[in-house]
Order: structure tokens, then C-alpha cells, then sequence
């Protein structure tokens, strides 16, 4: 990319998204849904 | 007593990073806090000391019940805005694995640039799009879909060699599952009114004949009761478990021959992080004045990703490159190449005769 400003300003926002998508999947349940299907994922 | 770089080898520290993520990951007394995290290295999460849960389980998990991912995005996306790939070059069991495996002598077979592009259909094809279409039975135990024997067609059904390894191959040799070890495991039996099974209970074949008094009949001369659909012992094929068999072999036999094959070929997990390759904080950078153009970096790339940028140009790496600064320690000209991290130095290259 010939103008790295904008690869950083691309950065940023994507990582205050991803972060913000984050905390939400937090919120609703989802992260305790990954934890159960992983568990229930488990042979042992 | 100061060393010279290079003297115990260009891998060293990324070597131990390796083995301590391979442990960390697979700790089994941390699982009730890893399971939560998405962690984008490729581990099984049926492997039952698997402390993590797999993001490409969880991702086709979430679309077979036709819900947003949108934790498993956040949690992947916000470590590849971060690191990049890093994380399939210094932490991933299975690369750790594929660079042992390439230490093994024999003829070295150079992986063409048309096989990179196989991985993005894993991704859309097998984790995405099948699960989307047809569904599956997520409800069924771990060892059906990990083996194939399930009505299950995602990514771990039909392809993970590293589900095959670690949870496929253990879960047929150990009798830990309580419903399954045949090409089509029965469903479990609807408990009777005592919540227990029920039982085949067959009669003795002279009991017609038996004295009204019960004479005879003891508790050890009665036949054992017989679970119905109890698993069946020994080893049994599937022609899908077999496939995947067929799959890791190759897989196993590639990684030999070809360096990081399964990373730039058929690693899903590697396809979405290559998204974040050029919106990275973790970044190369070539110093144009002080680089020789000795391609020294380019040689030693396991991933053939490297490219040195000429002019004006500034990419340092294909979207394969798995940032494992590789190229960084191997340069023989003082910060000619360096790595940052939100502009930040965190490594840079030196001269060859410098002590570190």
C-alpha cells in the first residue's frame, strides 16, 4: 500500500469493530454458547 | 559467554514459543477457562485435553444452528488486526508439527503458488457453505462427527486431518464414547420409567421345564442382561473415517516433502487470517538503502511469501506470510530488515557477527 496512514486508519477502525463485536458476543451469550459446544464437543 | 547469532540456529526462541503454545493449548486443567476462547491456532477441541475451542468448529457449529458468529469474528478478527498470522507461525501445534516433520530427510518438493489459493475453498466451501446448505446434526457426540459418522458436513466431518490425529484416531482406540464405534452408531435408547435402559433380559431355554418352586434358578445361572445398542468393542472403518484417514496420510506425507504445505494448501483457519495480512499492527519493513537484494530472506521464507520490495514498492509479503520474522534473523545486514508493531521495533536484523 503506497500510503501506510491509511493502512493505519484501515487498522484501527477494524480493531475498535472486531473489539466491539467482541464484548456484544460477550453480552449475549455467545461466548458461553463456544464454551458448551466445545465441551460437548470433547470425547473425554 | 556471549554467542554468536546463528550459532544454536535461526529458530531458537520461536522453537520454545512453539512448544509452550503446544503445551498451553493442550493442558487439559485450564479447559474450563480456555473453552471459552476462539484461539486461532488449529487444535482439535474433541481432544479431550484441549484447552481451547476451535474457531473453525465453533464457526460451522454456529451456522449449522443459523446463528451469527459474531463472537468467533471478534475474537479471530481482533487477534489477526494485532499479530497478523503470527500466530500460525510462533503458537499453532500443527505448525509446530509440520516443521518438525519437514526436518525429515528426503526430497524437498517446492509447493506452486496454484495450491495457496485451495485453502479460501475450505473456508467458503466446507466451514461456510455445506453447514449453511445442508445442515448437520450438531446434537450427535463428539466421536460421530469427528470420525465422519455423523450426519454432519463441515470442515471437521469431512476434512480436518487435525481432528483425525488428535481426537478421531484416540476416540476409536479408547471405549470412552457410549454411542458409537460402527459406521452408523444407533441412537440411544429412550430410558424406561426407572431412568435406566432397558435390557434384553432373555430366559433361560429350559424355564418351561423348571420345578414350580423355583429350585435351580440362581442369581449366577441367569444369563447377563444384554444393554441394547451398548457399544460395540474393536476398531471398525467407516468408508468417511477411512477417507479422512486417506487425508492426514497425505497430508503427513506432503509435510515432509513440502515446507508448511498444509498451511498454504488446505488450512482454513489460515485463509481467514490472511484477510488480515496487509491491515495488520504487526508488519515487515525493508530498509531500501541498507537491503544487498541478497534474497537470503526470500530463501529461508517457509511459506515462499516473502518478496523484497523494490522502488517505491511496499510489500514486503504475500497474504501467506505467517510472520515467522524468519526472515528478520536471517538477514546479514544491521536493520536492513526490521518488524514493528504499531510502529514500534520488536525486532530487526543484525550483523552476522553480532553477539546477541
Amino acid at each position: 500500500m503506497k500510503h501506510p496512514e491509511i493502512a493505519w486508519i484501515i487498522a484501527i477502525i477494524l480493531a475498535v469493530l472486531f473489539a466491539a463485536m467482541l464484548v456484544h458476543g460477550i453480552h449475549t451469550g455467545d461466548a458461553d454458547y463456544v464454551r458448551k459446544n466445545a465441551q460437548n464437543f470433547c470425547f473425554g | 559467554m556471549a554467542r554468536k547469532r546463528g550459532e544454536f540456529g535461526r529458530t531458537g526462541k520461536r522453537r520454545a514459543v512453539q512448544w509452550v503454545s503446544a503445551i498451553a493449548v493442550n493442558s487439559y486443567f485450564l479447559a474450563p477457562f480456555g473453552k471459552y476462547l476462539c484461539v486461532p491456532v488449529l487444535n482439535c477441541y474433541s481432544c479431550p485435553v484441549g484447552t481451547t475451542a476451535c474457531p473453525i468448529g465453533s464457526l460451522s457449529s454456529f451456522i449449522v444452528l443459523k446463528r451469527l458468529p459474531i463472537y468467533i469474528i471478534g475474537f479471530v478478527g481482533l487477534i489477526g488486526v494485532l499479530v497478523g498470522r503470527a500466530l500460525c507461525g510462533w503458537a499453532c501445534p500443527f505448525g509446530l508439527v509440520q516443521d518438525l516433520m519437514y526436518k525429515i530427510p528426503s526430497p524437498k518438493w517446492k509447493l506452486p503458488r496454484l495450491f495457496d489459493g485451495l485453502k479460501y475453498v475450505m473456508l467458503f466451501l466446507f466451514v461456510i457453505g455445506l453447514p449453511l446448505i445442508l445442515g448437520g446434526d450438531t446434537m450427535k457426540s463428539a466421536e460421530q462427527r469427528i470420525t465422519g459418522d455423523a450426519k454432519s458436513y463441515d470442515y471437521c466431518a469431512l476434512v480436518c486431518p487435525v481432528g483425525t490425529l488428535e481426537a478421531g484416531i484416540p476416540s476409536r482406540f479408547m471405549k470412552v464414547s457410549d454411542d458409537a464405534s460402527g459406521d452408523k452408531a444407533p441412537p440411544l435408547p429412550d430410558p424406561g420409567e426407572d431412568g435406566m435402559p432397558p435390557v434384553d433380559w432373555a430366559p433361560p431355554p429350559d424355564i418351561e421345564n423348571l420345578p414350580p418352586d423355583g429350585a435351580g434358578i440362581l442369581p449366577e445361572e441367569l444369563p447377563e442382561p444384554v444393554l441394547k445398542d451398548a457399544p460395540r468393542p474393536g476398531f471398525r472403518l467407516s468408508w468417511r473415517f477411512g477417507t479422512k484417514l486417506g487425508i492426514l496420510g497425505s497430508v503427513l506425507v506432503m509435510m515432509v516433502i513440502a515446507r508448511r504445505s498444509f498451511c498454504r494448501a488446505l488450512c482454513p483457519l489460515g485463509a481467514m487470517m490472511a484477510f488480515f495480512h496487509g491491515a495488520s499492527f504487526l508488519r515487515l519493513r525493508t530498509d531500501q538503502d541498507k537491503c544487498t537484494r541478497c534474497m537470503r530472506c526470500v530463501r529461508v521464507c517457509p511459506t515462499d511469501s516473502r518478496r523484497v520490495p523494490a522502488g517505491d514498492e511496499r510489500r514486503e509479503a504475500t497474504s501467506e506470510c505467517v510472520l515467522c520474522l524468519d526472515c528478520v534473523r536471517s538477514c546479514p545486514e544491521r536493520d536492513a530488515l526490521t518488524a514493528t508493531l504499531t510502529g514500534r521495533r520488536v525486532m530487526r536484523s543484525r550483523d552476522r557477527n553480532e553477539t546477541s
